[in-house]
């Protein structure tokens, strides 16, 4: 292998993509070939550093005007519908929901200035109840289905865990569906059952261990939070505590 | 609104990865600020053609098209941004400064190493000399960790190309780095 051609590889050998054939090649060069061996160290430092570089964080006033202008530009849109009559009463529902978007975004912007367990546990907390309260007032699914074969399918590659999805009509708790949302900074999984006209939102996200069952009461909700199988739990309804528990143990 | 909602929450994780790309292919950060704006409302108004699940690419490709507007509106209106403003904007006058990866190698060849400690301030000035053809693609590559194939989606060209062009990218990197090192090598003695 002439160096030019060795030269080429070097980077695609870096990222791992280069066939066995032209890995084993470039392997055999490299070890009789001072220049391109210090040709590869050199790029593969440089890899590093610039990957510690890192992500330059958008300023937070930048968050807020796009906020801004994507609810400007929502209002736009949701003026043409407003010619229908019956859109009418609905209209300042997108408002109170942007309102609690808006302070979910301010409270996870602020994350760097908390610190502790409790804050962060308070604000986790805060990200929940925003989130449920929105589902309430405005599309709660993504995927509508009762079948836990549509369900559970949907989240693989959308999120990074794969939550318990059952079915529970016998049991009294309906699968309504699944959707994304977003709480303390990260894309979560949302399973949705309902019983009677209780909503039970059951956000989960990956979880480094088991943890047993702990409930608090946030804004006259139920929260029951548990981790299992890698996965955490964070159920949220009106419903009262016991029926979320007997929902807990059938998951 | 929900498919502002919708829109919100895949678009809004990705702000700084939004505002990075911006931010490096521009070197200025009021620019990228105006441009990752500009990008956020036109991906929201063409959110709802938008199918499948490469949402991140998708989304850096219209970042990435709103950069390149600018850097042709810049052409055409003459107007040149300081380098050097850029890099003080970073913390750095694009010299000597922490090191960032430092040579621990004991392989064979070590010692024709052109760039034997990787100083910030250096790899920066490097990264904002390299073209953006070549810059863009290290970017997407390094602080993203995108797969060819996404660097592929992003900048709307064949996924040989992205490998070529990292390659020829790194290799432009590095004569930089050792040239920069070099200068600085040089008025030490």
């Amino acid at each position: 292998m002439q160096c030019d051609r060795a030269r080429e590889l070097v980077s695609g050998g870096l990222d791992g993509a280069l066939g066995d054939a032209e890995r084993a090649a470039l392997a055999a060069h490299l070890a009789g070939c001072r220049e391109c061996t210090a040709h590869q160290a050199d790029l593969e430092r440089m890899k590093h550093a610039v990957s510690a570089l890192g992500r330059e964080p958008a300023p937070l006033p930048l968050r807020l005007r796009i906020r801004d202008a994507l609810a400007e530009a929502g209002r736009q849109d949701g003026d043409l519908a407003a010619s229908v009559p019956r859109w009418q009463p609905r209209l300042s529902l997108p408002r109170v929901a942007a309102a609690i978007a808006l302070a979910c975004l301010v409270s996870s912007g602020l994350t760097a200035w908390l610190i502790g367990a409790g804050e962060a546990r308070a604000r986790l907390e805060h990200d929940v109840v925003s989130a449920h309260v929105r589902s309430l007032l405005d599309t709660p699914i993504q995927v509508a289905s009762s079948d836990t074969h549509t369900v559970k399918p949907w989240f693989a590659g959308r999120v990074d865990v794969s939550p318990v999805v059952r079915d529970l009509a016998a049991e009294g708790f309906m699968l309504v569906g699944g959707r994304l949302d977003y709480v303390d900074g990260r894309r979560v999984a949302v399973v949705v059952y309902r019983q009677r006209q209780h909503v039970i939102n059951v956000f989960t996200w990956s979880a480094a261990a088991a943890r047993p069952p702990q409930a608090v009461v946030r804004n006259g909700y139920n929260l029951l939070t548990w981790a299992a199988g890698g996965v955490t739990y964070c159920a949220i309804s009106d419903l009262n505590l016991g029926e979320m528990e007997r929902l807990r143990s059938l998951l | 609104m929900p498919l502002r909602d919708d829109f919100e929450r895949l678009a809004l994780p990705h702000l700084d990865a939004a505002f990075t790309l911006a931010h490096w292919l521009l070197r200025s950060r009021a620019d990228a600020e105006d441009v990752v704006q500009d990008a956020y409302l036109r991906a929201f108004r063409a959110f709802s053609n938008f199918r499948g699940d490469a949402f991140r690419p998708w989304l850096l490709a219209i970042v990435r098209n709103a950069a390149y507007r600018e850097l042709g509106r810049r052409k055409q209106r003459r107007s040149v941004v300081s380098l050097d403003e850029f890099l003080a904007q970073a913390g750095t006058d694009g010299s000597r400064s922490r090191a960032v990866a430092d040579v621990a190698d004991e392989r064979p060849g070590a010692e024709a190493t052109l760039v034997r400690s990787v100083e910030e301030g250096y790899l920066r000035r490097a990264l904002a000399e390299l073209s953006e053809t070549y810059r863009e693609v290290i970017l997407l590559r390094e602080i993203e960790g995108l797969s060819y194939r996404e660097i592929a989606q992003v900048i709307g060209a064949p996924e040989g190309t992205v490998m070529s062009r990292l390659s020829r990218g790194r290799g432009e990197l590095r004569e930089i780095m050792g040239r920069l090192i070099a200068k600085d090598e040089g008025h030490a003695v």
